[in-house]
C-alpha cells in the first residue's frame, strides 16, 4: 500500500445504525418553496381548466344565440343559456383550483426545473419519516435540500409557466363568431296575432261535416229559389255558414245572427200564407150557389180547399170550354152569377167593416170628449177599452182583407174582366180565365217558394241544435261524441267498432244493370256493397228481389229501422263478401225476369233519397223520440250522397 | 439476499464523520482511482464508473466487447491501482474448475507424506475471467459459488475468499462458435453487464499515442483494501426515498411481459423479465451514483442511468425477440419511459 493511498483513505469506521437518526430542524426554506409550488400548481390547474372549459361555453353560447336569433329559443330561455354557458369556465377553474396537490408532486415540479436531481422531492418523502427514524444520510438529504432551496430562487412561476391551452384559441374564435351572430339581426316573420276586431275570441266552432251538409244545403237552396225572397233567404243563409265555418262569429253572436233569420222568414210569412189560403176559401164560399154547373162547382170547391193548383187547371178548363164555345149560355150565366157574387160579396162585407168601424170610431171619439169633461164611470171606462180593442181587432181584419185583396188582386180582376166579357166577346173571356189561372199558378208557385223557406227553416232549426250542442264545458265531450257518431254513420273504423264494407264492387254504392248483360256486372255476379253502405246494406241486399242474392238489393226491408242498437256498443264486425255459390238463377232466369220486370238502375241518391223522405215520415208520425231526431236527421245529412259520388 | 454484505467485525471502528464529509472523501477517492485509471484507459469513463460501482456495491461485471477494445487492461489496471491481488484467467474449453479453484496434491515433507490444497486463481481480490463464455458450463459453474458466496469449497473444505472477492468477466460477442453462453442463472450473479463500445476517432488518437511511444504510463494504488470496504458501508448507509424505490421496482416489474405497467414491447419480445437482484443493483449502484454525484440521496435519474447495465443481462428475449433483433438495451429503455410517463 503506497503512502499517497493512505494519506487518500482516511480510516473512517462505519457509524452503527441507531446513531446515525438525529434530529435536525425543519426546511423552511424548501417548505416555503413548495408551498409556493402548490399554491402555482392550482393557479395553473384553475386556469387551464377555466380555458380549457370555456372553449365548450362559448360554443354553448354561440348556440344558444342564434336558437335565439332565429326565433327557436324566446329571450328569456336565451339569457338563461348564455348565463349557464358561463358555468363551464368556472366549473373548469373550480375543479382545478380544487384539485389536490401533494407536496410530493410540487417538490417533484421544482427538481425538474431547478435540475435538483430529485433533492426536494427526496426531502419530502424523508421528512415524513419521524424524526428517531430518521438515519443521518436522510437529514443530510433534508438539510442539502433546504440549501439548494435557499442558493436557488425557486420561482414557481419559473417552475410551472403558464402556457395557453389549444382549447383558449379555439374559445376565442367561438366567442368571435358569438359577437358576429349577437350582431346580425335576422329577418323573421312575426305572426301577430289577429285584431280583436276580426275575429271572436271564442268562435263557434261546428264539424266540418255540418259545415259542408248545410253548405250544400244552401246551395241546393239558391240553386232552387225561383223568387227574390227565397233567393235572398238562401243567400243570407248562406253567408252565416260561411261566417260560422270561417268562425267569424262567436256563440252569442251566432245565436243572435240565426235568431234574427229566422224571425226574418218567420215575420208575417205564416200570416201571409193563412191569408192567402183565407182568401182562395173566402173566393171559393162567394163562388159557391146552388146552381153552379160541375165545372163551376169544381172550381168553387178547390178554392174552398186553398188548392191553387186544382183551380187553375179548373179555370184551365172554363176557358177551353169557353175558347172552343162548349159552355152553354146557362153555364156562362151561371158562372158570371156565381163570379158577381162574389164581388158583391166582398164589396159587402168590405163595405160592412167600414161602418163598423166607422160607428166605433165615433162611438170612442164621443167616450174620449166624455171623459176629457168628467170623469168616466168605471164601466164606461170599461166599455171605451173594449170599443177600442175591438177597433183594432177590426183594423187588423180590414187589414188582412187587403192584404187578401191585394193578393187576390189579379186574380180577382182577371175573374172580373172574364164575368163582364162573358156574354159578349168569349173568346176575351176565355183569355182572362187563362190570366186567373196563371195568377194561380203564380200563388201555387208561391207556395212552393213557402216550402223551400220552410225547409230553410228546418235546415235553420237543425243549425241551431247543432250550436247548442257545441255547448259549454260538456261541448267538448258532445263534440267528441258527434265526432265518433259521424264516423260510424260514415263507416269509418272506430276502436271496437264497425269497420267499413269491403265492397269490391267497381263503384261504391251503385250497380249497374245492363241489358244485354255482356259487358258489366251481371245480376248475381255483383261483389258486394262498396264503401260507405256497411253491414246493413248487405244485409238488406239477401232479401232484395233481384236474382243472385248476392249483390245487394233495390228495395228496402219493411224494417226500415231494423233492430235495436245495442247499447253496449259492442259491436262486432261482419265482412259480407260475394260467394259464387251456384245456388241463384240461372243466367236466363235472369234476363227473363229483367225483360218482364223491366231493368232497375238505382243510383245512391235516390236511394237516399228515399230512405230520407221514410225517415222524415217517420220522425213527423212522432215514432222517434223527440231527443234522437237530430240523430236521425244528421245521420242521414252525413250519409248524405256527395257530388263526387 | 444475494448481495454481499460488509462484516459487522469491521464497523464501529471510530466515531463516523459527518455524512457531508464521508460523500466529499467518497467522491475524493473515487476521483483518484478514475484518474489513476485514466493514465491507460483511454475513454470508456461510464466503463470505468460502472466497474467503480460494482466493485463498492460488492457485485461482479460482465463486460461485453469484442477484443483489443482494452478489456483486460481496465481490469489490470483498476486492479493496479486499488492496490489489490489480481489473477486473469483465459477460459478455454479443457479448462477444468480445479484449474481455477485449485487442487489438492501430495506433499513430502521430512518424510512425511501430506495432502496440501493449493490454491487456484480463485484466490484473489479482483479476478479477470476473459472468454468466459468458451469455457463449459461445469467450469463457468464453478466460479458460482465464489461469486455468490464468497467462499470455495473444495472436497469437505470450505475457504472463505478474501474480501473483497470481485469477478470481471468478459465474452466475446461475434465469435459464437464453440463457445457456452452463460446460463441464466450464473448471468443473474453479475451485478452489471457492461457493453464496451469501439473508441472513437479522438480515444483511438490518444491510444496510439500512449501505446506506440516510448512512455510508459505507471499505475500507482491510490486506494487500500480496507478503504474500499468502508466505501461500501457508505455506499449502504445511504437512503432511498420511498417514491424513488417504487420507481424502480416498477421499472423492474415491467421487465416482465405479464407484469404490471409494462409496455407492448415487453409484452411482444420478453420471455422473462429480470430477478429482484436486477432491483437490488439498480439501488445499490444508484446511491454509489448519487455519493459520486455530491447527493445524500439517489435520484430517479439515478435509477434511469443505472437500469439498463443492471438488467440487460437479466431480461431474456423470446424466440420472436431473438429473431426480430430487438437488443434488450431497447426494451429497458421502452420500460423505463413508459414507467416515467405512467410515474408523472
Amino acid at each position: 500500500m503506497s503512502k499517497s493511498t493512505e494519506s487518500l483513505t482516511p480510516s473512517v469506521a462505519p457509524p452503527p445504525p441507531h446513531a446515525l437518526s438525529s434530529s435536525l430542524p425543519p426546511s423552511p426554506a424548501a417548505d416555503q418553496a413548495i408551498a409556493k409550488m402548490r399554491s402555482r400548481v392550482r393557479l395553473v390547474r384553475a386556469l387551464r381548466g377555466g380555458l380549457e372549459l370555456s372553449m365548450f361555453g362559448a360554443g354553448f353560447a354561440v348556440v344558444a344565440m342564434t336558437l335565439v336569433k332565429v326565433g327557436r329559443v324566446s329571450d328569456r330561455a336565451g339569457r338563461w343559456m348564455l348565463l349557464a354557458s358561463l358555468l363551464f369556465p368556472l366549473v373548469g377553474a373550480l375543479v382545478g383550483a380544487l384539485r389536490g396537490v401533494s407536496r410530493l408532486t410540487a417538490a417533484k415540479q421544482l427538481d425538474r426545473a431547478f435540475a435538483l436531481k430529485d433533492r426536494l422531492s427526496n426531502a419530502v418523502e424523508f421528512s415524513a419519516v419521524p424524526t428517531g427514524e430518521r438515519t443521518r444520510f436522510m437529514d443530510a438529504a433534508i438539510e442539502d435540500a433546504d440549501q439548494k432551496a435557499r442558493d436557488n430562487a425557486l420561482d414557481p412561476k419559473k417552475a410551472l409557466a403558464f402556457k395557453w391551452p389549444a382549447e383558449a384559441g379555439y374559445a376565442g374564435v367561438l366567442l368571435a363568431v358569438l359577437g358576429v351572430v349577437g350582431a346580425v339581426e335576422l329577418r323573421t316573420r312575426v305572426f301577430l296575432p289577429a285584431p280583436v276586431a276580426a275575429g271572436p275570441r271564442d268562435p263557434l266552432e261546428l264539424a266540418d261535416d255540418d259545415i259542408d251538409a248545410f253548405r250544400e244545403v244552401a246551395r241546393q237552396n239558391e240553386q232552387r229559389a225561383d223568387t227574390p225572397e227565397a233567393r235572398q233567404a238562401a243567400e243570407r243563409f248562406r253567408q252565416f255558414v260561411d261566417q260560422i265555418a270561417n268562425r267569424r262569429l262567436d256563440r252569442e253572436e251566432a245565436f243572435r245572427r240565426l235568431q234574427e233569420l229566422q224571425q226574418e222568414m218567420e215575420a208575417g210569412r205564416e200570416s201571409d200564407r193563412e191569408s192567402l189560403r183565407e182568401a182562395l176559401r173566402q173566393l171559393g164560399r162567394d163562388m159557391q150557389s146552388e146552381r153552379n154547373d160541375p165545372a163551376t162547382r169544381e172550381l168553387s170547391n178547390a178554392l174552398q180547399n186553398a188548392d191553387a193548383q186544382r183551380a187553375a187547371e179548373q179555370m184551365r178548363e172554363l176557358a177551353r170550354q169557353m175558347r172552343e164555345n162548349r159552355m152553354s149560355q146557362q153555364q156562362r150565366e151561371n158562372l158570371q152569377n156565381a163570379m158577381q157574387n162574389a164581388q158583391q160579396r166582398r164589396e159587402r162585407e168590405s163595405q160592412q167593416m167600414q161602418q163598423q168601424m166607422q160607428q166605433l170610431r165615433q162611438e170612442i171619439d164621443r167616450m174620449l170628449r166624455q171623459q176629457r169633461e168628467r170623469n168616466l164611470a168605471q164601466n164606461e171606462q170599461r166599455m171605451l177599452r173594449q170599443r177600442q180593442r175591438e177597433l183594432e181587432r177590426l183594423e187588423r181584419q180590414q187589414q188582412q182583407q187587403q192584404q187578401r185583396r191585394r193578393q187576390l188582386e189579379r186574380l180577382e180582376r182577371a175573374m172580373s174582366r172574364a164575368m163582364q166579357n162573358l156574354q159578349r166577346d168569349l173568346q176575351q173571356a176565355a183569355q182572362n180565365m187563362e190570366e186567373g189561372a196563371q195568377d194561380l199558378n203564380r200563388m201555387q208557385q208561391q207556395q212552393l217558394t213557402e216550402q223551400q223557406v220552410a225547409e230553410l227553416r228546418q235546415q235553420l232549426e237543425e243549425l241551431r241544435q247543432r250550436m247548442r250542442q257545441q255547448n259549454g264545458q260538456g261541448g267538448q265531450q258532445q263534440r267528441q261524441r258527434l265526432q265518433r257518431f259521424a264516423q260510424r254513420a260514415r263507416g269509418g273504423v272506430q276502436p271496437g267498432g264497425m269497420q267499413p264494407g269491403q265492397g269490391q264492387g267497381n263503384r261504391p254504392g251503385l250497380m249497374r244493370l245492363q241489358r244485354g248483360g255482356s259487358g258489366g256486372n251481371q245480376p248475381g255476379q255483383g261483389q258486394g256493397q262498396g264503401q260507405g253502405q256497411g253491414q246493413g246494406q248487405g244485409q238488406n241486399g239477401g232479401q232484395g228481389q233481384q236474382p243472385g242474392g248476392q249483390g245487394y238489393g233495390t228495395e228496402h226491408d219493411d224494417n226500415h229501422r231494423g233492430a235495436a242498437t245495442a247499447a253496449a256498443g259492442r259491436t262486432q264486425q261482419v265482412n259480407v263478401n260475394g260467394q259464387q255459390g251456384g245456388q241463384g238463377p240461372t243466367r236466363s232466369q235472369v234476363i227473363r225476369t229483367a225483360s218482364q220486370e223491366g231493368f232497375t238502375t238505382a243510383a245512391y241518391r235516390q236511394v237516399h233519397q228515399e230512405y230520407w223522405d221514410h225517415a222524415r215520415e217517420v220522425i213527423h208520425a212522432g215514432d222517434v223520440p223527440p231527443g234522437y231526431r237530430s240523430y236521425v236527421r244528421r245521420y242521414f245529412q252525413l250519409i248524405r250522397p256527395r257530388d263526387e259520388q | 439476499m444475494t448481495q454481499s454484505a460488509p462484516s459487522a467485525a469491521q464497523a464501529n471502528k471510530a466515531p463516523a464523520p459527518p455524512p457531508k464529509e464521508a460523500m466529499d472523501a467518497f467522491r475524493r477517492d473515487i476521483d483518484v482511482v478514475k484518474k489513476e485509471v485514466g493514465k491507460v484507459i483511454v475513454g470508456n469513463d461510464e466503463i470505468v464508473d460502472g466497474v467503480l460501482m460494482a466493485m463498492i456495491a460488492g457485485g461482479h461485471v460482465l463486460l461485453e466487447g469484442v477484443p483489443g477494445l482494452g478489456k483486460t487492461m481496465l481490469v489490470r489496471t483498476l486492479a493496479r491501482a486499488l492496490d489489490l491481488t489480481f489473477s486473469r484467467v483465459q477460459f478455454t474449453p479443457d479448462l477444468m474448475p480445479a484449474d481455477i479453484l485449485g487442487t489438492t496434491v501430495l506433499v513430502e515433507e521430512g518424510g512425511h507424506k501430506r495432502f496440501d490444497f493449493q490454491r487456484g486463481p480463485v484466490f484473489a481480490h479482483m479476478i479477470l475471467a476473459d472468454e468466459i463464455n468458451r469455457a463449459t458450463p461445469k467450469t463457468q459453474s464453478a466460479l458460482l459459488e465464489a461469486m455468490q458466496e464468497g467462499s470455495v469449497t473444495v472436497g469437505k473444505q470450505t475457504y472463505k475468499l478474501e474480501q473483497p472477492f470481485f469477478v470481471l468477466a468478459t465474452q466475446n460477442p461475434l465469435e459464437m462458435e464453440g463457445t457456452y453462453p452463460l446460463p441464466e442463472a450464473q448471468l443473474d450473479r453479475f451485478f452489471f453487464k457492461l457493453n464496451v463500445d469501439f473508441p472513437d476517432r479522438e480515444e483511438l488518437h490518444s491510444i496510439l499515442d500512449r501505446t506506440t511511444g516510448t512512455d510508459n504510463a505507471e499505475v500507482r494504488p491510490v486506494m487500500t483494501r480496507q478503504r474500499i470496504l468502508e466505501l461500501r458501508w457508505l455506499a449502504r448507509e445511504v437512503s432511498v426515498a420511498r417514491n424513488v424505490q417504487d420507481f424502480a421496482i416498477r421499472v423492474l416489474q415491467a421487465t416482465h411481459p405479464d407484469g404490471p405497467g409494462r409496455p407492448e414491447m415487453v409484452k411482444q419480445f420478453v420471455r422473462f423479465g429480470s430477478s429482484p437482484r436486477g432491483v437490488q443493483s439498480i439501488l445499490m449502484a444508484s446511491k454509489i451514483r448519487a455519493l459520486m454525484d455530491g447527493r445524500f440521496a439517489p435520484s430517479e435519474d439515478d435509477v434511469k442511468a443505472t437500469a439498463i447495465p443492471a438488467l440487460r443481462h437479466r431480461v431474456i428475449m423470446n424466440f420472436e425477440g431473438e429473431a426480430e433483433g430487438v437488443r434488450a438495451d431497447a426494451v429497458l429503455e421502452k420500460v423505463i419511459e413508459t414507467v416515467q410517463k405512467a410515474s408523472k
